[in-house]
């Protein structure tokens, strides 16, 4: 299964800005980014292997698509190339929901949903969620996101900045809120662990914990599952981790949703999670008490 | 008393040829009647009656026992007609092909399901897909479901597009394909009561793994010449001389394939594709029209611009002031509203006519404003046309009105969903407010009505007999009020269109100097009892001083 993320916000939010730097960081997994509007994609020269039609190739082995009309079409187009990508990102018209377009990657079987990124204009959002056109369609978009990412910091006030964040948590207490960054990658990454291994907080967050886990002990299902239920400040958890059978797999879990997905592992894979949430998180080794085998 | 002089002969080069007709509608306000026309190198050079006999010679008789009017010219339609009819069609309406084959609708689950098993048999080979179009389930109470497309094959997958092509319904081979199961759905995945999907994929993610399984056998190929030539047939058989193609990315090879097809000698119909904006931002869409600007030739009108802003009222997606009757709130935005106000207010001061689709009454309530800032700013200039404009009420016409703007009516919405709009969508007041030509034309707005073909039926007469008797397919009577005359919903086919997409200067009327497009009909539409409007057969047209007669339809099945 390819990883698919959504990155959505509404028109001008920065968008563009957020993919341009992920193609241009040289050392980009390879991956497949398509997007809506192809000519306002700026990719460094030095970095184009091939430029044609609606494809630019980079040296890197990513590829940036248009997605033309037809989204299916597109992906279709996509998955069935001669070198398929080991993630997919997939830009969500301004207006769009992108909340409907990552159901393309919860339900088909090519795909594995890998995040929804959400990019907020710091300085517009107050003024879009007072518009009588574009409210609703605002706070849908807010609603599916995985992770909020806030951009034109520089643009917006410290007091608005502060509003922005205490709306949003009020409204999204389950979202984590962050800041865009230079490290597109690594925000990404922090929505899904790649095989590169989980990524860390980039910070700063607002109010959201992180502890990574990393250990050699097997992981307990239902002991994970009592726990979550227990720990109404822990909202997210994802890695890798082995069971008591010796089964190694992706862990996934979303509130109270779990996802496991066995995978092909060496033996000397260990657990490796990252636990998001709120407040004073437990520490990681106390977490491994909690969720893992008894010795 | 003046005569030629000989100077004025050699600049009348060219035969005239002179026609008669029993009767002419030119649907030209300074000449609405004539018995003759007389033409020259594809023009009209002359309209009036039998005196133009002696100046430009006896008149052609093979018009003498039929009704001239001015070509057709449909306001808004899709060349994908041309596409489309690739698959077999199962709608629940009688539906003509190109061709002129007519296919008796499917009124119910059985009679699909009969339908849908003798095109399974007829298939090639043992696995390959069962792929049906036009089945629209809002017609049926007892809608098919997989169980029922399970009766026609159990071994490949079943699947048929619902009209609007956001839908399909599927069988369990094709679920199973696809892996959709009631452990793996998202939304847009129809259940039934016991929790297991029923066939009924809505939008794109949930249609994805179906189409990823069986292939899209009508977009994944794109427009081949055979398809642009298709559509020009179901205009020639509609008695179209002028159609639009109102959504078109015209890209470099499908622009290539319109202009070699339209250029063919007897292509029957004058193409006018609308650029959508959609894909692009404001400097890149003019990019795109420098790059087509140029490409136009006489049956090929390049330069427009399509805008649409919200989706359809029969799919609950269309802008509306008031909630669905569904209690859906509100529908969405096919653009952002300030993209919208960008492309508007950069493109009105060019020059360049937008077809802007707006068919729920929040839509047509942003645009308008839009325009009265637009307007205000740099002045009236081109008309522009709001396009489906169906819920707009006297203020928003009032006000369109002002602006200059054209209102492009979709018509044949009262007779196919006029019920289910009552019953369903907006409920009965709003329903019987909907597509409101009585009220503009009392305006003084000009009135276009259009199909939306494939979405309905090419048919200008169906359209006219839809806005002059508002009638719905159970035969009930919607918003009667808004009846309009014979004669308005004539020019609503003819000249009002050609004003919308700036064309009234070629087409539109039958008046001197514009091209001799004219279609033949068996009786008078102004004649006629009302109710026999759709009943009128179109015996052929004239493009440019071209006579095609009609090709016979081939047999019903």
């Amino acid at each position: 299964m390819i990883p698919l993320s959504v990155i959505g916000g509404f028109l001008g939010a920065g968008k563009t800005t957020f993919l341009n730097r992920l193609i241009n960081q040289a050392d980009a997994p390879r991956c497949a980014i398509l997007v809506n509007d192809f000519g306002d994609i700026a990719v460094d020269e030095r970095l184009v292997a091939q430029h044609g039609g609606d494809t630019i190739t980079l040296k890197n082995g990513c590829v940036c698509c248009s997605l033309g009309n037809d989204l299916g079409r597109s992906l279709s187009r996509v998955l069935d190339g001669d070198n398929p990508p080991q993630r997919i990102i997939v830009e969500a018209s301004g207006v769009s929901n992108p909340g409907r377009i990552m159901d393309i990657g919860r339900i088909s079987p090519e795909l594995q949903a890998d995040g929804v990124i959400v990019i907020v204009d710091t300085a517009a959002l107050q003024a879009q969620l007072a518009d009588r056109w574009i409210a609703a369609t605002v706070t849908a978009q807010l609603a599916s996101a995985d992770l909020l990412l806030l951009s034109k910091l520089d643009i917006a006030a410290t007091r608005v900045r502060d509003e922005v964040v205490a709306r949003l948590r009020e409204k999204f207490s389950d979202t984590p809120v962050a800041q865009d960054s230079e490290h597109s990658w690594q925000l990404l990454a922090e929505l899904a662990p790649t095989e590169t291994g989980p990524a860390f907080f980039v910070e700063p967050h607002f109010g959201f914990t992180a502890r990574s886990v990393v250990s050699e002990r097997r992981l307990d299902l239902q002991r994970l599952r009592r726990w979550m239920q227990r720990r109404d400040d822990v909202y997210r958890i994802k890695g890798w981790a082995r069971l008591a059978n010796d089964d190694y797999g992706l862990l996934q879990v979303v509130g109270k949703n779990l996802a496991w997905e066995t995978i092909p592992a060496s033996d000397d894979d260990g657990m490796r999670l990252v636990v998001i949430g709120r407040g004073e998180l437990p520490g990681s080794g106390a977490i491994c008490d909690a969720v893992c085998v008894g010795d | 008393m003046l005569t030629a002089t000989p100077l004025l002969v050699l600049v009348m080069t060219g035969e005239v040829k002179t026609y008669r007709a029993l009767k002419i509608i030119t649907m030209d306000g300074q000449n609405p009647g004539a018995s003759h026309v007389a033409v020259r190198a594809g023009k009209i050079l002359a309209v009036g009656g039998k005196a133009l006999e002696s100046k430009y010679g006896e008149a052609d008789a093979v018009f003498a026992e039929h009704i001239l009017v001015p070509g057709f010219v449909e306001a808004h339609a899709h060349a994908s007609e041309g596409m489309i009819w690739k698959l077999p069609y199962v709608g629940f309406y009688d539906r003509m092909h190109p061709d002129g084959q007519v296919f008796r609708g499917c009124t119910t689950v059985d009679a699909l399901v009969a339908r849908l098993v003798e095109l399974e048999q007829a298939l090639a080979t043992q696995h390959e897909a069962l792929f049906a179009w036009g089945y629209d389930s809002i017609y049926f109470s007892d809608k098919p479901m997989r169980r029922d497309l399970d009766r026609v094959s159990t071994s490949r997958p079943v699947v048929l597009f619902h009209t609007s092509l956001h839908l399909i319904t599927v069988n369990s081979v094709a679920l199973e394909l696809a892996g959709i199961t009631r452990d793996n759905r998202v939304e847009g995945v129809y259940v039934d009561d016991a929790g297991e999907p029923n066939g009924e994929l809505a939008e794109v993610a949930a249609m994805f793994p179906v189409l990823r399984v069986v292939g899209d056998p009508v977009f994944d190929v794109g427009y081949a010449a055979e398809d642009v030539r298709r559509f020009g047939r179901a205009c020639h058989r509609a008695g179209i001389t002028t159609a639009s193609d109102l959504y078109s990315d015209l890209e470099p090879d499908v622009l290539d394939t319109f202009d070699a097809v339209t250029r063919e000698p007897d292509f029957p119909a004058r193409i006018v594709p609308a650029l959508a904006t959609t894909r692009f931002n404001l400097e890149r869409l003019r990019g795109r029209l420098t790059e087509i600007s140029g490409r136009g030739h006489d049956r090929l009108y390049l330069g427009s611009v399509k805008i649409v802003t919200d989706g359809a009222i029969a799919g609950f997606s269309a802008r509306v002031r008031q909630p669905y009757l569904n209690g859906i709130e509100n529908g969405v935005w096919y653009e952002a509203p300030q993209k919208i106000r960008e492309m508007i207010r950069a493109l009105h001061p060019t020059g360049v006519r937008l077809h802007i689709h707006v068919n729920g009454d929040e839509a047509s309530e942003l645009v308008l404003q839009i325009f009265e800032e637009v307007v205000a700013a740099s002045g009236p200039r081109q008309r522009h046309v709001l396009e489906h404009a169906q819920m707009m009420d006297a203020d928003q016409l009032a006000r369109a009105k002002r602006l200059g703007l054209v209102v492009n009516f979709f018509a044949n919405h009262t007779y196919y969903w006029g019920d289910q709009h009552r019953d369903a969508t907006v409920g009965a007041e709003i329903a019987a407010r909907m597509n409101p030509a009585r009220t503009a034309l009392d305006l003084g707005l000009d009135v276009a009505l259009h199909s939306d073909a494939p979405v309905t039926p090419l048919g200008p007469l169906f359209c006219m007999w839809c806005a002059v008797n508002r009638h719905t397919a159970t035969g009930r009577d919607l918003g009667p009020e808004q009846r309009i005359s014979p004669d308005e919903a004539l020019r609503a086919v003819t000249l009002a269109p050609a004003i919308g997409m700036g064309m009234d200067d070629r087409v539109g009327s039958i008046s001197p100097g514009k091209y001799a497009d004219f279609t033949l009909l068996d009786r008078d539409p102004l004649g006629v009892e009302p109710m026999r409007i759709r009943d009128i057969r179109v015996l052929g047209t004239m493009l440019g001083g071209a006579w095609q007669p009609a090709v016979s339809p081939s047999a019903s099945r």
